[in-house]
């Protein structure tokens, strides 16, 4: 079956996630044979003239919309009642009440952007969540999960390297992703600093991301300094060359987030060979499985005990890099992409083409 | 170790360790279902920083535009400055105001319910005088 799929995202920008993945869908479609353009409301001009703005796109009834939902789109619910045939893939969107306190310009955009999801979901043919935490969250009909592309992040370090493990005394703790409230930053760096006062005094923490404000960035890097000085490092603004090494050196991967719809930087780590450690909060447990180390426990000396277990032991760490393989087996880019097939496929069969 | 034994190891690695404890401070971060009185009042005040406006293009082309961009700011700044602080005017009003009217109306639930107890007390007495005697 040919089709005419537009896709649209609310803001098009040369780091941003859905972009390169609405980028990458494209590159699909092409190869399925399929027409159509993108389309987003904000276009950061440093991606080109790869989307057009959305005002300008006038689909025929017979095309297919396929819609990337992550964030509050002006426009983008009578849009979609007026056209027949649609695909929602919802994205995560955080609770509102992790950013009043920090950031309540992205506070009232979740707020919105939550509130709209489910008038987006009624107005669509068939609608899909990129997990199925997301899914149930937003009450969608099918899970698409992230497109994970293992070329883009170059070979891991061999079994060989990773098995050498880290010092007895150390070890790197990383995590990658935006310096947001809901990722608990906070709890990281008191997890770590407790690692360093009970069991490993020259452990490190590093972490890769751009924070949500200025403000709010310098609150969480002003906590890093005090609880663990130099042992504190924090990166952004990363090449993917530049971020594939900070994975390599790294020994563990710690993620504290408390909402999470997927969390890439899990199969990102599984990729690389790093043991995962964290919180089992929304699709970090689902895209775990159980190839990871995670606890609600509230106290952090926990995480800090898993965190020293997971670093002294060998074959602990060469058990979770084999399940962490079978879990990106689970996420093939192959999968994903025959999952939005078969969905944008049904689609077409359940409105047919108005002639 | 096996994953799954991991934690129960952990468990008792933190209990053994517990009295080694962090200095207390620092960044902590809380939810709020809301904004609080006090942030609607500071947002009301709008601030640009200036410094922001900037373009998002690298290299000399991005600078000129920089420079473009803040010469139209200072050169628009009186006008800019009216449009303001007619916007802060209101902004801070209606921050205030909605604050006044919060108040009012959860003295007013208050004082409501505390009618009602006090109707009930009332009725309770005659409601038990109209009982039928059995």
């Amino acid at each position: 079956m040919s089709l005419v799929v537009h896709q649209v995202i609310g803001g098009a920008g040369p780091f941003d996630a859905i972009t390169t993945q609405a980028l990458r869908f494209r590159r699909l479609f092409d190869e399925w044979g399929w027409g159509g353009k993108d389309a987003a409301v904000h276009i950061d001009p440093r991606v080109g003239d790869r989307f057009m703005p959305l005002r300008a796109l006038a689909p025929a009834p017979a095309d297919v919309l396929f819609v990337q939902y992550s964030a509050y789109t002006p426009g983008l619910s009578e849009l979609l009642l007026g056209h027949p045939r649609s695909l929602v893939l919802c994205q995560n969107i955080t609770p509102p009440e992790w950013f009043w306190a920090y950031d309540p310009l992205t506070a009232m955009q979740c707020y919105l952007g939550r509130s709209e999801a489910r008038r987006i979901i009624a107005n669509a043919t068939v609608s899909a969540g990129a997990s199925e935490y997301t899914r149930d969250e937003f009450g969608a009909d099918t899970v698409i999960p992230i497109l994970f592309e293992p070329d883009r992040y170059g070979p891991p370090p061999s079994d060989r390297q990773r098995d050498e493990g880290a010092p007895a005394d150390g070890g790197e703790v990383l995590f990658v992703g935006r310096l947001c409230p809901h990722k608990r930053h906070d709890a990281l760096i008191r997890a770590v600093a407790l690692l360093r006062a009970r069991h490993r005094p020259a452990a490190a923490l590093r972490i890769v991301g751009e924070p949500v404000n200025d403000q709010y960035g310098a609150q969480v890097a002003e906590l890093g300094r005090r609880l663990l000085g130099d042992a504190f490092t924090w990166d952004r603004g990363l090449s993917q060359d530049d971020l594939a090494s900070r994975y390599r050196d790294a020994d563990v991967l710690c993620c504290m987030s408390e909402h999470e719809g997927f969390c890439v930087p899990i199969l990102e780590a599984f990729h690389y060979g790093l043991p995962v450690v964290g919180r089992p909060s929304g699709g970090v447990a689902e895209v775990s499985g159980n190839a990871a180390l995670l606890t609600h426990d509230e106290d952090l000396g926990v995480v800090a005990g898993l965190l020293d277990v997971v670093l002294e032991d060998r074959g602990l760490r060469a058990e979770l890099r084999a399940r962490g393989r079978a879990r990106l087996e689970h996420f093939d880019e192959r999968a994903t992409a025959e999952a939005a097939r078969i969905a944008l496929q049904r689609v077409a069969e359940t409105a047919p083409a108005v002639r | 170790m096996n994953p799954e034994d991991a934690l129960a190891v952990a468990r008792e690695r933190a209990a053994a360790h517990a009295d080694a404890v962090l200095p207390p401070g620092g960044l902590e971060v809380e939810r709020s279902s809301e904004p609080t009185d006090g942030q609607l009042l500071q947002w009301s005040v709008v601030e640009p920083d200036l410094r922001e406006v900037r373009s998002t293009r690298s290299g000399p082309v991005g600078r000129a535009v920089t420079a473009i961009k803040q010469g139209l700011l200072r050169m628009l700044g009186q006008y800019h400055a009216q449009v303001l602080s007619v916007q802060n005017r209101i902004n801070v009003h209606l921050s205030l105001r909605s604050t006044v009217t919060r108040d009012e109306v959860r003295e007013l639930r208050a004082e409501v319910a505390a009618l009602r107890r006090r109707v009930d007390e009332l009725e309770r007495p005659a409601a038990d005088a109209r009982e039928p005697i059995r």
